[in-house]
């Protein structure tokens, strides 16, 4: 399967197939799947909070190839760590909220691809990678209560007035006490749950309760 | 003789109703009189004795007329035109047998209540719920559904009730009063959903001048920015 069709079915079916072996995508491919990427920034932004960043190509791009490849090494297991580490490459542009926001239109679902490497072993260097992307870009890993994020990514989330309101959303979606009671969240999570914990989520206004 | 002749007068008309039905009666107007004709000679019915009779008079078959115990005729039978009397008197329907007249419609009246009650709805503008939602938490729009009308208007369901310019509304059986109003009498409450036969999910939203209107519940939109943000009226 194409990238382009990989973003498209992950986008509108949500579900993927890869193809089973690993190959340098085609430049035309990768064009395609930019103006993709591009498409679903614009229908993604309506439903995020206040004004988003502006798009990133570059980290957009970067994302998509990161996940396909990813979905490859959890199926084609005969791949080793040197496959691992020559095609699961780190972002190598400018970390901005820009390319939080860019990233995260693929990244979003990788929680999903963690529960499908669940299977493999702790020491598993395909886990272990995956675990090091993922403290890098704590937007999109909100939903892994395991992920401790990186603390300078998660202040260039929280300096976005965007980002920031999403982020808070996305940790108390997944009931993350952990992340919620973090210094930088905690006065948000309260703003936003103001005097209907109770109702909203009451196992949180206990949770206060025990650690305040 | 032939038959029984009486007269009577004009203005006692409605009396013959009493023998409207029997057959062969001819009646004929002359002046201010009624003469009646084609009675058996020999009836003693009572309802033709009490009829208000000027005259009474036997004729035969010669058309002389006799007063009842003369053996000399009194008269003769002028021309007149006689119609029969079933054509000559309609039937009218009586009006006590018609249906009342419902009375005047009840004004339904709200007054301020010291009962208390939790907040449903808000009443609002496009232009303050957009900027709710521009920032509001994912945790209290989840919980909200809306619908906007021509106007501009929205009015937002859900709890708690979003902070934003408007009026707020209570919810009681799916009648939304205006937050420290209730019916005057409350009872009133009690017959409403009956009487406006609304179905279930159809909500009436009550005004604190009485006014109401129902808005029916496939109108309403769950709440999220991207639906808020695409809601536009022309």
């Amino acid at each position: 399967m194409r990238l382009t069709e990989f973003i498209s079915s992950l986008i509108n079916e949500g579900k993927v197939t890869v193809a089973p072996a690993i190959n340098s995508f085609d430049p035309e491919d990768l064009r395609l799947a930019n103006v993709h990427l591009k498409q679903h920034y614009d229908d993604d932004s309506t439903d995020m909070p206040g004004q988003v960043p502006p798009f990133d190509p570059e980290a957009a791009l970067w994302a998509a190839c990161y996940l396909y490849r990813a979905v490859q090494f959890i199926q084609l297991r005969q791949l080793g760590e040197d496959d691992i580490k020559a095609h699961l490459l780190p972002f190598t542009g400018v970390p901005s909220p820009s390319a939080i926001y860019a990233a995260d239109l693929t990244l979003r679902y990788m929680p999903g691809l963690f529960d499908l490497a669940k299977g493999l072993a702790p020491g598993d260097p395909l886990v272990k990678e995956l675990e090091i992307m993922a403290a890098h870009w704590p937007f999109s890993m909100a939903a892994i209560p395991s992920i401790v994020p990186e603390e300078l990514f998660l202040l260039m989330i929280m300096q976005h007035p965007s980002l920031k309101i999403a982020y808070i959303d996305r940790i108390i979606q997944a009931k993350d006490f952990r992340k919620c009671r973090h210094p930088e969240c905690l006065p948000l999570v309260k703003e936003a749950l103001g005097s209907y914990a109770a109702i909203l989520w009451p196992e949180f206004e206990i949770d206060l309760t025990v650690h305040t | 003789m032939k038959e029984m002749i009486i007269v009577i007068a004009l203005a006692d008309l409605t009396t013959l109703g009493t023998i409207r039905t029997w057959p062969g009666l001819l009646v004929a107007v002359t002046g201010d009189e009624i003469w009646v004709r084609g009675i058996p000679p020999d009836t003693t019915d009572i309802q033709l004795r009490k009829l208000p009779a000027k005259h009474t008079f036997l004729a035969d078959t010669q058309e002389r007329l006799f007063l009842p115990g003369k053996q000399t005729p009194h008269d003769m039978l002028k021309k007149m035109s006689w119609e029969a009397i079933a054509s000559f008197m309609t039937v009218e329907l009586p009006v006590s047998a018609m249906p009342a007249r419902s009375g005047e419609g009840y004004a339904v009246r709200l007054a301020p209540t010291t009962a208390t009650a939790e907040p449903f709805a808000v009443l609002t503008t496009l232009e303050h719920w957009k900027a709710y939602a521009d920032t509001a938490p994912l945790i209290r729009l989840q919980r909200l559904s809306f619908a906007v009308c021509e106007t501009g208007e929205v009015l937002v369901i859900g709890t708690p009730v979003p902070s934003m310019p408007g009026k707020v509304f209570t919810l009681r059986d799916n009648i939304l009063l205006p937050a420290g109003y209730d019916f005057d009498p409350p009872v009133i409450g009690q017959l409403i959903p009956t009487w406006s036969g609304t179905e279930s999910d159809t909500l009436l939203l009550f005004r604190v001048d009485g006014q109401w209107e129902k808005i029916p519940g496939n109108v309403f939109v769950r709440a999220s920015r991207s639906a808020i943000r695409l809601t536009n009226t022309f």
